[in-house]
This record gives structure tokens, sequence and C-alpha cells, in this order.
């Protein structure tokens, strides 16, 4: 069967994307808590393999799922690679420097520095490395995707932009956020075709002001009620509300706005976030994995896959004809880094 | 003979082909909608890229052409598959996986419970090797932050006194060529502490309990114990090698289980250490011709307070340094020998006020 006809999508190209929710992701929460314990931990890796096989699947374009092909040996090896090549040494320079300096040492804290602003610029790396092991292990129709950039010019931007935050009082993020979302975006490749992502920061600056501004007044409220309680206190507590909804606002819109910029081939992407339902999905998520004891994070995770699915949408056309096989090379191991410094979402 | 409807894609592109698909005894014959074409997979080429779930979808692929996919929405194929190649399943995948990562486990817990029931401790090697200087400024931030806000206690009378008790006890030693430091902490609880350097914190109160200068005495030999056997150095390098062993067991995330099992690991290995610094003690005691028997007595003035009321300040002393019949038995047996006075009694109450100004006197 060598060649493909493409028979599948009917001639409209009309793009079809859907979730289905994977049965028994409670039974298989409490099978890797199982499996955990009867490996000393070790199973981790695999469990966390075994529930993104099955939040991939649930995604489906055209009636087709997602497939998730990475292997819990990947990511064990990735960790153990990171830990040898990165900690061990991290933790033998500390240990070094205080019985050269003594532990109260101010020259202890001088070389530390760098030590901390290393690890903050491998942060934005990490983060780059693993989207890029997700990708290369998310198939669909056989054809896989990619990150086509280098980790290590997003871990630069990732660092220095942060850089920017504190000098302008938090407003670069919106610029910021954008920025990234640029270079991440037009890295991605679904096999050969990349991604497009159409975006400036002018249309996320209202949102983002109106969330700072109520921070900057909660902050004062709180600022004040030292100096009079009956008036800031009450006041602190409605501003704490506004805060709540502006930030969740300006999350929305911002999620929107960049989903909603961003192409592939002739298909234009759209999300509806709102506030309220966001609010809903955080506070929900929130409750089953403290009452689980973390137990059912992975039922979490599938609440966020779901609520992120049903609102996206995918219009226009694809030539799926045209789209070839990825043809980088696949790395071994995977995204040691990101688990290592513990910054991961999923 | 069930039919299936689906969908082939080849792997070159993302196009695909929508296909009948018809389960055979050995394997699937697909036939393409379209052009009629017919093609067949057997049995020992199908691989999916994770285990085939019951009431789930089926993806499959062809072995020998990696990129292919064949989709079929039902799930009853996963069911038909499932029975006829058991390998798909999960129970094969499990076994392929479980069974190395519950020997690697056993594996390491055997390491670990030898580790723990042998003499070899790998932690006592590398703190054995950490210089002195180090040694002691590590050790005199842990003392200070043990104090805390109460401090030292300076009395100059009381630590004439105090010094006078350590010398004879270190005197008599041929391995204390280097200082003993001993400080008294402003601290409402009874207990004592050594820490890195030979550095040894006493609080108040175990102070004034003590009835005689030689229950205190016995007290600083067994600290001292700790101090020879490099008992705290040592337990700072296990606590660091533990917690690291852990992470990375654990795979970076720690939860109750993990940082309950490195307590249990910490704290039998500490009841073995508390037998090793009261043999010290003893030796000790003997060399410098201060009985044992009050610190004998002393432990169990301690015991029938506990057994009285559960003072959580008592409680303290006995979590750090368990404290079981066996241990006084093992201090009552070794006996009697010659002793010579420690303390006159004004130097005595001089050490009991040891926290006074120095005006009080």
């Amino acid at each position: 069967m060598a060649h493909t006809h493409g028979t599948a999508e009917k001639q409209d190209g009309n793009l079809h994307l859907e979730w289905r929710d994977p049965p028994g992701m409670v039974g298989l929460s409490l099978k890797i808590l199982l499996f955990k314990i009867l490996t000393l931990g070790l199973y981790h890796f695999w469990g966390k393999t075994e529930v993104r096989r099955r939040l991939w699947n649930g995604i489906r374009l055209n009636g087709q799922p997602f497939e998730y092909t990475g292997t819990g040996k990947e990511l064990f090896l990735g960790f153990l690679l990171v830990t040898v090549i990165l900690f061990l040494p991290t933790m033998a320079y500390v240990v070094t420097l205080v019985f050269i300096f003594g532990p109260e040492s101010w020259k202890l804290d001088l070389f530390l520095i760098p030590l901390y602003v290393f690890f903050f610029y491998l942060t934005g790396v990490a983060i780059y490395r693993a989207m890029r092991y997700r990708l290369r292990r998310t198939h669909w129709r056989g054809i896989r995707s990619t990150l086509a950039g280098n980790p290590w010019k997003y871990g630069w931007t990732y660092f220095w932009t942060a850089l920017t935050l504190p000098f302008t009082l938090g407003w670069s993020y919106p610029w910021r956020t954008v920025k990234l979302a640029r270079m991440m975006t037009e890295d991605m490749r679904f096999g050969d075709h990349a991604f497009s992502l159409d975006a400036r920061c002018k249309p996320l600056l209202g949102p983002f002001a109106l969330s700072w501004l109520s921070l900057m007044a909660l902050l004062a409220a709180l600022v004040a009620i030292p100096f009079v309680p009956l008036v800031a206190m009450p006041l602190a507590i409605v501003l704490f509300g506004v805060m709540i909804y502006t930030s969740l606002r300006y999350r929305a819109w911002e999620m929107n706005y960049l989903t909603g910029q961003m192409g592939f081939d002739g298909a234009r992407f759209s999300l509806s976030a709102t506030p309220g339902s966001l609010f809903g999905l955080f506070i929900t998520n929130l409750l089953i994995v403290v009452f689980s004891l973390g137990i059912l994070a992975p039922v979490a995770t599938m609440r966020l896959f779901r609520y992120m699915v049903t609102r996206m949408r995918l219009d226009g056309n694809v030539d799926f004809h045209s789209i070839a096989q990825a043809t980088d090379t696949v790395g071994r191991t995977g995204e040691g880094l990101i688990e290592a410094l513990d910054i991961d979402s999923f | 003979m069930r039919v299936f409807t689906g969908t082939l894609s080849d792997g070159k592109t993302a196009a695909a082909d929508r296909v009948r698909v018809i389960p055979e005894t050995d394997g699937l014959r697909i036939i393409l909608m379209d052009t009629g074409r017919e093609d067949f997979w057997p049995e020992d080429v199908l691989v999916t890229s994770g285990p085939l779930l019951k009431g789930h979808d089926t993806l499959l692929s062809h072995r020998e052409q990696p990129g292919t996919r064949l989709h079929v929405p039902d799930p009853a194929l996963a069911g038909i598959l499932l029975q006829q190649i058991p390998r798909l399943g999960s129970r094969t995948h499990h076994r392929r996986v479980l069974l190395p990562l519950v020997g690697l486990a056993v594996l390491v817990a055997a390491l670990s419970a030898f580790l723990l029931l042998s003499d070899f401790s790998p932690s006592r090697i590398v703190a054995g090797m950490i210089p002195e200087k180090a040694r002691i400024a590590m050790g005199d931030m842990l003392a200070r932050s043990l104090a805390g806000k109460g401090g030292f206690c300076d009395n100059p009378e009381g630590i004439g006194a105090l010094e006078h008790i350590v010398k004879r006890l270190a005197g008599s030693a041929p391995e204390n060529v280097r200082p003993y430091r001993v400080r008294v902490a402003r601290m409402d609880i009874i207990n004592a502490f050594t820490v890195p350097g030979r550095q040894i914190v006493i609080s108040s109160r175990l102070v004034t309990m003590a009835d005689s200068p030689e229950e205190l005495a016995g007290v600083i030999a067994h600290e001292m114990g700790h101090a020879i056997e490099i008992h705290p150095e040592t337990s700072l390098v296990r606590s660091l090698g533990i917690s690291t062993a852990i992470m990375l067991l654990a795979g970076g995330s720690s939860d109750v289980l993990t940082e309950t099992a490195a307590l249990l690991l910490q704290m039998s290995y500490s009841r073995k250490a508390e037998r090793a610094a009261d043999s010290h003690a003893l030796r000790l005691l003997r060399a410098s011709e201060i009985p044992a028997e009050p610190l004998a007595s002393f432990f169990e003035k301690l015991k029938t307070e506990l057994g009285k009321d559960d003072d959580s300040r008592l409680m303290e002393l006995f979590s750090t340094h368990p404290l079981t019949k066996s241990r006084i038995l093992h201090i009552r047996d070794a006996g009697t020998w010659p002793t010579r006075p420690l303390l006159d009694p004004v130097r005595w109450q001089a050490l009991q006020h040891i926290c006074d100004p120095a005006d009080n006197l």
C-alpha cells in the first residue's frame, strides 16, 4: 500500500477538532499509585507516559486521534542524564565553596550568584527542550511534529526579557509573552510544514493595564490597613476579588488572542476561553488534586485538556497531501532538564 | 465475519484513505474503499505505540512500514485483537516494564538494608574527609541556631566550673588532642546536642535538672562519645545523600511516603549511634575517675518523668536520644571503679547558676 489517495477528507477540506474523554482515568491514577509504591517511585516516568498516551488519544482531528509515542524509559534516562551532568557537579561546587569560605561568608553568596543566573537561563532552555520532546513524540496519521529552532537561543530570550520585568514594573510582560510565543510557535512544525503566529503585544495592553491597576490598588489597600483598618480591610477584600477577576480576564484574553493569531497551512485556530470558566476549572482542579492528595492529578490534567480542546476551533483548509514527514533527528532521551528543574506542567 | 471501517495513512504524507478492515484468524484484511485494492497485514507485523485498551479505538502500525497508521474507531476491534494477539495488551506491557522496575527497587532496598545492618558507612568516610575548619564553622552556625534568641549562658564562675568538668573528661583520653567546646544555652527543653567540630550544646534546663556534677559529667561524656564517632558530621552527609538518592528514586517528586522512608532510615541508625556514644562515655568516665552510676540514675530519672506525664519538652530528648532499658543496663553492667570528687559544692552551685548575670552571685 505505497500510495495514499486522501479520500478520508471531503474535498471541501473541512477541519473538525473534537475531544473524547479517555475512559478509566480514575482507575489509571490508582494503578499508577500502586505501581509507584511497588517500585519505590521508579514507575513515575512510565505512569506519566501512560497518562499522556491517553490524553493525546483524546484529541481528534477529523476523527483521527493524536498519538503519543514517547516511552517511560526515555523520560527516566533523560532524568538520570541531567542529574549526573548537572546536579552532581552543582552540589560538588556548592559544598566546595562552603568548605573554602564557611557557610556564612559573603564570598559564598558572591560565588553562588553565577549559579542562580545559570539555572535561570536553563529554565528557558528546559521549557523549549521539553516542548520539543513532546512534539517529536506527537504523531497524527504517522506524521510527527517538532520544534525546528535552537533551545539555547530561546533560553537566552527567555532570560534577558525576564530582566526587563522589574525595570518596567511588569509592563513588559505582554511584550515578553508575545515574543516568546512567536519564537515557540514559528519554530513549530507538523511534518515539514511550519506554524505561524501573527501576533503583536498592543491588543493585550488594555486588559493587562486593568489587571495591573487592580493589583496596585489591592497593594495600596493592604498597605493602608494598619492606618485605617475599618475602611481599608473591606476595600482590600473587594479589591482582591477584582484582582482575581481582572487577571483571569487578562489570561483568557491572552489565550484567545494568541490562539486566534495562530495559523497552519490554510487553516486558522480560534479559542473561546472565558474568565468565569477558567476560574471554575482552576478551582475544581485544585479541589480534585488537594482532596485526593495528588493521586488524581491525571484527572485534573485531563479536564484541562478537555477545556482547551473543546473550546478550540480550526477553520479553513489544509492540504494534507502536501504535508510530508519531518526530517530532523529525534533524540533518545526525554525532557530530563524540565523534570529536574521541577517546572513541569503536565 | 465483522467488517469495520477506518482510515489508513502511509506515513509519507498526512493524507489518509478510507478503508474496510476485516479481522481474520491470522491477521487483518484491509480494503481501500476508493479503489477496491486489497492488502493483508499478518498478525506478527501488527505493532502499537502503547498497549491496546478495551473500550478504546484501535491505532495500529506495520512493523516493516513504521510510518503507516491504521485507525479503526469502533472499540469492538480492540476486543477482538486483544483476544487473538495477547501481546498487544497491557498485561504484556506491564510484565515488560514493571518486573524489571520492581527488581531494581528490591535491589536498591536490599543494598540499603545491607548498608544499615553492616558497619560499613560511606557517609562516615565522606564525613571524615571534611576539613576541621569547615566542621567548626558549620557546627558553630548550628549551635547558634539551636540556642536561638536565648543565646549562650556566660556567667564566668559557671563557665569555669563547666570547663573543669570538660577538662577532666577530655584529659583522660588519648584521642582528645583537639579541644571540645561545651556551651550551655538558655532553652526550656531538656536536651543536649553535639554539632560538628566537637561542639556540644547543653540546655539550661538539663543543667538545673541534674542533681550532682557527676550526673552532668555523664551526659557530657555521652555527647563527647558522639563527637569522637563524628556522628553529627556523618548524619549531615547521610541526610544529604539520602535525600539525593530518594530524589533519584522518586523521579524528582518527593512525597509523604519518601519523606517517611528517609526519616525511618535515619532513626534506626541513631539507636546504634547512641549505644556507641554510651560505650565511649563509660570509657571516658572510668579514665577520669568519675562514677558511671549517676548517668544511669539520671537516665532513670528522665524515664520516670516521662512515665508521669507526657511532657513534650521531655519527648524531644527521647526522640533524638532513644532511651531504652537496655541502655541503662549497659551502663550499670560496666561495674564500678575508683573515683575521686569532681566539683566542690560551691563550684557546683556556680554551674547550676551559669545562666544568671555575673553580679548575682
